[in-house]
């Protein structure tokens, strides 16, 4: 479904990924991870087309991406839920899930993709009519999550979706991930919560220094002496 | 309160609603793309003699010009955004937009001195006496364009904050200003919404320019003392904030006619602009804290 095909890009003179590669079937669910600043945000920017690539082209269902602005990608059947979550602030709720749907022009698929978000996030029905910043961090990350997914993706871009959040709170929003998945969503995880994100995912790529190092099955890469040592504090 | 004070508060109110409906597009343009508009007080003059052109060639009343002109202004303001402002705002894309600043400030230079050579330095009006006719209520007295000003520009501007508000290119509008790249990986091409911004901005000048014709005459320079005054109730309002430009145009109008009781014009106007550079130094989000665009 998605190819990453040697891709390179950056910012200015910067130079932070080197021909990375990988790949994703229809239906998965595939870890990324790595440290902070190996480049997983650029990665998934460049996927969406926000950065463009300096060498080599993504594929998406059988089509080049490259060149593509974002709204095209996301036209296309791909969402990306932002790091930092970066929801609209002076909207309520609902006002920023309706954002997410009104590319589709069809207000009564929108209202089904709202009741199916609201299902999986009852919090965000209960407190539709409040202003988005008004919101703890966790309830902010539904938020984002729903609005990334009332564009009826295909493909659903996870940017760190643990950061600055409770434990309990990602417990609660990792449970989400497999329901979604479910429903027919293929989804790329980016994470740098090594563990949990690969006990979601059938398979991962590691990512240092803007290069694919590692990659694998969850199971193998969990059992990896490198990995453990560097991520896992084992 | 006297009558002279009612009369004077009523004016102020009359003409504040019209100085917000000029500052509304600027407000609206600023708020979505936060590219700051000189050349604004320009399409107010072109505004201007579109509509004198209406009322002279077509024999069209004042009143009547202001679709025309609304629909001449939205053709203009696309056509500015999508071919001259957009191709600077893209090579500036990964940094603040200077470029497109000092570019609309050659547009304001250039226009106003266009029209200089195109309609000559004269003052000029909109013929016919309706300007000139009054409605009296009681003591106070106001002229036609007065009432239709104040009626107009203050359905204009409920119409705008309801389609910003109702609508899904409403929406669209808000999030891009907002968080324009969160919007764009929505699907939201935000050239596009730039394009109706601009041009809905410049729509909306359109009827004001109609309104103020029926007040003061044209020249090629009228757009600096209005184009000005339309920052300052743009700040007031606080910047980004459509129905704060409207309520900041009232505060402006109000100002500047009971000054005009008890001093001398130059000193009221010197009080406007006290007054926005004190709101920029005390209160930058503008007096009357309502959302953004």
């Amino acid at each position: 479904m998605l190819e990453i095909d040697h891709v390179s890009s950056g910012y200015g003179d910067v130079r932070v990924l080197h021909r990375v590669a990988l790949s994703v079937e229809e239906g998965e669910i595939v870890s990324i991870v790595g440290a902070n600043g190996a480049g997983k945000t650029t990665l998934i920017r460049t996927i969406m087309g926000t950065l463009p690539a300096t060498a080599g082209e993504v594929r998406f269902r059988g089509e080049r991406l490259s060149g593509l602005p974002p709204h095209a990608v996301a036209r296309r059947g791909m969402a990306q839920v932002m790091e930092g979550r970066r929801l609209f602030p002076h909207m309520s709720v609902e006002e920023n899930l309706l954002v997410g749907g009104d590319i589709l022009r069809d207000p009564a698929r929108s209202r089904r993709l709202l009741d199916w978000v609201y299902g999986m996030f009852p919090r965000l029905r209960e407190r539709r009519r409040q202003l988005a910043r008004s919101f703890s961090g966790g309830e902010q990350q539904m938020l984002a999550i729903g609005r990334a997914l009332m564009t009826a993706p295909r493909l659903l871009l996870l940017d760190e979706p643990s950061i600055g959040l409770a434990p309990v709170v990602v417990k609660e929003i990792f449970a989400r991930i497999p329901d979604i998945n479910a429903e027919g969503v293929t989804i790329l995880l980016v994470e740098q919560d090594v563990r949990r994100s690969l006990k979601l995912s059938a398979r991962g790529y590691v990512i240092e220094q803007g290069r694919v190092v590692l990659n694998g099955t969850s199971a193998e890469l969990l059992a990896n002496d490198g990995l453990k040592a560097a991520y896992l504090g084992q | 309160m006297s009558s002279t004070i009612t009369q004077a508060l009523l004016n102020g109110i009359a003409s504040g609603a019209i100085y917000g409906l000029i500052a509304l597009g600027l407000s609206l343009q600023f708020g979505v793309m936060k590219i700051i508009n000189f050349a604004h007080g320009s399409f107010l003059m072109i505004a201007m003699y579109l509509a004198l052109w209406g009322c002279r060639h077509l024999g069209l009343h004042p009143l009547a010009v202001i679709p025309l002109v609304m629909a001449a202004l939205y053709v203009v303001g696309h056509v500015t955004q999508r071919w001259l402002i957009e191709p600077i705002y893209r090579k500036e894309a990964t940094r603040e937009p200077i470029g497109v600043l000092i570019f609309t400030t050659g547009l304001w230079i250039f226009l106003d001195n266009l029209f200089l050579v195109l309609a000559g330095p004269d003052f000029q009006s909109p013929p016919g006496d309706w300007p000139n006719e009054v409605v009296m209520v009681g003591d106070l007295i106001f002229t036609y364009p007065q009432v239709a000003g104040f009626i107009v520009a203050s359905a204009v501007t409920l119409l705008l904050v309801t389609f910003l508000r109702g609508t899904r290119i409403g929406r669209m509008i808000r999030a891009t200003g907002q968080d324009r790249e969160a919007a764009s990986v929505l699907g939201i091409d935000s050239a596009a919404v730039y394009q109706v911004s601009f041009a809905l901005g410049l729509a909306v000048l359109g009827v004001a320019g109609s309104l103020l014709l029926t007040i003061v005459p044209v020249d090629p320079f009228i757009g600096d003392s209005y184009g000005i005054r339309a920052f300052v109730v743009v700040v007031l309002g606080g910047i980004g904030s459509v129905g704060g430009a409207f309520w900041g145009g009232i505060l402006v109008g109000i100002i500047e006619s009971m000054g005009a009781q008890f001093m001398p014009v130059t000193y009221s106007e010197a009080m406007i602009f006290a007054i926005f550079l004190g709101v920029l130094y005390f209160r930058p989000a503008g007096l009357f804290g309502l959302e953004e665009a």
